[in-house]
């Protein structure tokens, strides 16, 4: 699905935030990406999802070469929640959450019941519906980050790529989110690239975690693979003991 | 004996009385006095032997009084008559008044028009060192006769002035008896049109302005009234509301327009009667703008285009 | 949603229908008096098959409503229209509600153009006049927006944000050009500021035959791109990751935009104000859905400048520029908002 080859970026002088990446993505994937601040796991997002345009390396979606497709063809199936959002106007949290259809429509279409439909079940499932008259620029940083979601939801997408989804949300809209992020993972085989901050979290909800560090690929593997405490004193300087299992847990010394 | 000490203070005193009035006397003296359009008295001592104008109508009177060869400085403006004006020196223009050289060459009379000099400063400036000055400020063609008449005492051409006068005076009963034969209410509308560049709006000339004073002695009526007594703008909309039977399109030598034929030619004018029937006429602005000898010249071709019937 | 919708289409109603009654206002209103009565009549008159209604008024009146308040109107409320338009377009570009058309250089580059042409024309005695000052001022508006686009732009991407500081420098330095020429060549200052700031009285049916085509393909350009617009909103990064093209979509939009604001200032002076206040009250009373904005901006941003102009042009004995106009009611309306929003803060 999406394939990575030895990618190397940089934003200006100062040094490249990724070097020779490679990675491979199959359908219906849930990936992790872990590591420490700078490590350029939002930069490898952005790359994948075309907003960077890249000059060292390959990337390929779907067979196609990212730089052969149209913003529209990848907005059709890929998808992208970022980490944070500024919003220029007052939409409503439903007209935010709506734009999600925008790949899907033609040039003069306007939004018909089955696009309202998806707006409506995303919002739903976000747990975002209550609030879909307010506008957007008055929500919280949480109330924000869902609703957002629930665009990235309402696309439709079959690839899903997340910057720390959960980074303003309290515990039980972490939960509810992530649980639900599975849920779609598994009900339709939906392909997620997920950065995180919270190990145990990555351990908790997906298969495949790939631990960065200076813009290089560390380690990837399964969660019990990746995380030991070896591993997180390298990558993150930490010391920490692993309770072992197919989800492994860490707890900070 | 009365005491000689008693009788010297009062001898002195009038004999001190009597030698001050003489100068004051003496001061006061000037043979030629008069006033003129501004209340002001003139006073000369024997007519004025240099002079220097401030306002082209004035430099036309002088020379028309044959007193031209007495001009030593006159204004920008000044053109006619063409070979006396040529080689005379300026000292006054739109952009200001060459106070100094005036006061060097310190003529006998200066001529001033106060329309140029509304706020009276260049006056003032004058005044103030001493120099004197004769105001006109003439509204109506009678004023002018006057002015001219005033001229000719201050310059010692009495008879001059009294002969120039008075063939102004028949020339224009001339044009009011031909324009008092016009029967009441035929009288045509004529609008004079002082500037139109074929975009922005035009300016014309209203009834209580002189070229309007003019126009109804010569037996027409001013298509627009107004009382400021200056040329206004009106909107294409106006002029076409007014409907004037003749046009009268001001030119002048130096800045040539071709306001007539963007009148003439101007689709949107086409309804007027004016342009309907060609009745559109330059006129030369010299001839009714200069409050002059020639005013008679504008006053008779004007009444000529309105008897054209 | 379809309450909504009904909502939006009153609203476009509403709009549509007070342009209809300003232009009315417009081509009634003059310093000759003429009834409405016949000013219906002579409009409708010079529909095919109906010109024994007005058969009867006098040539004069005709072609006073016809030929000289006809374009003045048509004029006021083409540039209008397309002011407001491309200022709702830019402020969703920009993503700022505090721009304006002009302010990326294309004010001062027309009025430099413009300046610069009467200069010329002036003292070269060159013909065709008429043709070389807008030609002139045209040009030089998009020359003064090429340029800062062309500053703002590295390898294939268009810095929004150097744009504007691009576009702020770029009209300092032609804005003192300008007041360069004006002071050692024009003779007449004021007359020449005059006509800078503006007036659409003296419009002829050729001006407005130049100014309609581009006002007309060029708003009408602007309101397919509402979508793209709204998302917008997100960034531009959050746009692209919503199937725009972003960087042909800033290049489409600027282009109209400026190709609009451009034609406006040889016919019609420099106006501000329009393209920031009309897109600003719609968006308070209707929304930020550029899917409306857009055409509503326009509807009502022509209905603006019909009354504007007529207040020009009747309010005193004399004109009053269009441009101050503008000003004066544009930001006196702007400082309203400001107070009446600090509440909200």
């Amino acid at each position: 699905m999406i394939s990575v080859r030895d990618l190397t970026f940089s934003y200006g002088d100062n040094g490249p935030v990724l070097r020779g990446v490679s990675l491979d993505i199959d359908k219906g994937d849930a990936v992790c990406i872990l590591g420490p601040n700078g490590c350029g796991k939002t930069t490898l997002l952005r790359c994948i999802s075309g907003a960077l345009s890249v000059l060292r390396g390959h990337i390929t979606l779907w067979g196609n070469d990212v730089c052969d497709l149209k913003s529209k063809q990848i907005a059709k199936r890929l998808a992208l929640v970022p980490q944070e959002e500024m919003h220029g106007f007052d939409f409503t949290v439903e007209e935010v959450v709506s734009m999600g259809r925008y790949p899907h429509l033609g040039r003069f279409e306007f939004e018909g019941p089955s696009h309202r439909n998806a707006v409506r079940e995303a919002m739903r499932y976000t747990g975002t519906w209550q609030m879909r008259g307010k506008p957007i620029t008055r929500l919280s940083g949480g109330e924000r980050q869902r609703a957002v979601i629930a665009r990235a939801l309402a696309q439709d997408p079959s690839v899903l790529l997340l910057d720390e989804p959960t980074k303003n949300l309290d515990l039980r809209h972490t939960y509810d989110i992530m649980d639900l992020i599975r849920d779609r993972i598994e009900s339709r085989e939906l392909t997620t690239l997920c950065v995180l901050h919270d190990i145990n979290l990555a351990s908790r909800y997906f298969d495949r975690v790939v631990l960065m560090k200076k813009g290089r690929i560390v380690t990837e593997g399964r969660p019990e693979e990746v995380i030991t405490s070896g591993n997180i004193r390298r990558v993150f300087g930490v010391v920490a003991r692993v309770r072992g299992g197919q989800r492994p847990r860490i707890e900070v010394v | 004996m009365l005491p000689i000490t008693k009788l010297a203070y009062p001898v002195i005193f009038i004999a001190m009385g009597v030698l001050l009035s003489a100068c004051v006397e003496v001061k006061s003296g000037g043979d030629l006095r008069v006033t003129d359009d501004m209340g002001d008295e003139v006073r000369l001592d024997g007519k004025a032997e240099t002079v220097i104008t401030l306002a082209p109508s004035l430099t036309e009177m002088v020379f028309a009084l044959d007193a031209g060869n007495r001009l030593i400085a006159c204004d920008d403006a000044s053109n006619y008559p063409p070979d006396g004006t040529a080689d005379i020196e300026r000292v006054y223009s739109y952009t200001g008044m060459n106070r100094e050289r005036i006061v060097e060459l310190w003529p006998d009379l200066i001529l001033m028009d106060r329309t140029l000099d509304i706020s009276g400063e260049d006056h003032s400036a004058l005044i103030e060192v001493g120099l004197t000055v004769y105001r006109v400020y003439p509204q109506t063609f009678e004023d002018v006769t006057e002015n001219i008449l005033d001229i000719g005492i201050l310059l010692g051409k009495e008879e001059e002035a009294e002969r120039l006068a008075g063939d102004m005076r028949e020339r224009a009963d001339a044009v009011r008896s031909s324009a008092e034969a016009i029967p009441e209410g035929e009288r045509q509308t004529v609008l004079l049109v002082t500037f139109y560049d074929g975009t922005n709006d035009p300016w014309v000339g209203t009834d209580s302005t002189f070229t309007g004073d003019l126009i109804s002695m010569a037996g027409g009526d001013c298509g627009v009234k107004d009382e400021g007594g200056k040329v206004v703008q009106i909107t294409l909309e106006t002029m076409i509301g007014i409907d004037p039977d003749i046009i009268l399109t001001s030119q002048s030598s130096e800045w040539p327009t071709d306001s007539r034929e963007l009148i003439l030619e101007d689709e949107r004018l086409s309804s007027i009667e004016a342009v309907k029937n060609g009745r559109v006429y330059d006129i030369e602005g010299d001839l009714i703008d200069r409050s002059g000898p020639r005013i008679v010249d504008g006053l008779e071709t004007i009444n000529d285009i309105i008897m054209q019937q | 949603m379809g309450i909504v919708r009904g909502k939006i289409a009153a609203g476009i109603g509403v709009l549509s229908l007070l342009l209809v009654v300003c232009f009315l206002l417009g081509i009634s209103t003059g310093t000759e008096r003429i009834a409405f009565g016949t000013v219906l009549r002579i409009i409708v008159g010079e529909v095919p098959g109906l010109h024994h209604l007005s058969s009867d008024i006098g040539l004069g009146r005709r072609i006073i409503i016809l030929d000289l308040r006809l374009p003045i109107v048509m004029m006021a409320a083409l540039v209008g229209m397309g002011l407001a338009g491309s200022g709702a377009a830019m402020q969703g570009l920009f993503r700022n509600p505090l721009v304006d058309p002009y302010i990326i250089g294309i004010s001062a580059g027309g009025a430099g153009g413009y300046v610069l042409g009467e200069v010329l024309v002036k003292s070269t005695d060159i013909t065709g006049g008429r043709l070389i000052v807008p030609s002139l001022s045209f040009i030089g508006g998009l020359l003064a927006v090429s340029t800062a686009y062309l500053i703002a732009r590295t390898g294939n991407r268009l810095s929004i944000s150097n744009m504007l500081l691009a576009g702020i420098a770029i009209s300092a330095a032609l804005t003192s050009g300008t007041y360069l020429l004006i002071y050692f060549f024009v003779e007449n200052p004021s007359e020449m500021i005059f006509s800078l700031m503006g007036t659409c009285g003296n419009t002829t049916w050729s001006e407005v035959y130049v100014v309609a085509p581009l006002i007309i393909i060029g708003s009408s350009f602007i309101c397919f791109f509402g979508r793209d617009l709204n998302a917008f909103s997100s960034g531009e990064e959050g746009a692209k990751h919503l199937g725009v093209d972003v960087e042909t979509t800033k290049f489409l939009i600027l282009s109209a935009s400026s190709l609009v604001a451009a034609i406006s200032i040889p016919f019609c002076g420099v106006i501000g104000f329009v393209g920031l206040i009309i897109p600003h009250l719609i968006r308070r009373v209707i929304g930020p859905d550029h899917r409306v904005l857009l055409p509503s901006s326009i509807l009502l941003g022509g209905s603006f400048l019909i009354v504007c102009d007529l207040a020009s042009r009747s309010l005193i004995a004399v004109v009053i520029p269009l441009g101050i106009i503008t000003g004066l009611v544009g930001g006196g309306f702007f400082i309203y908002l400001l107070i009446l929003r600090r509440g909200y803060s």
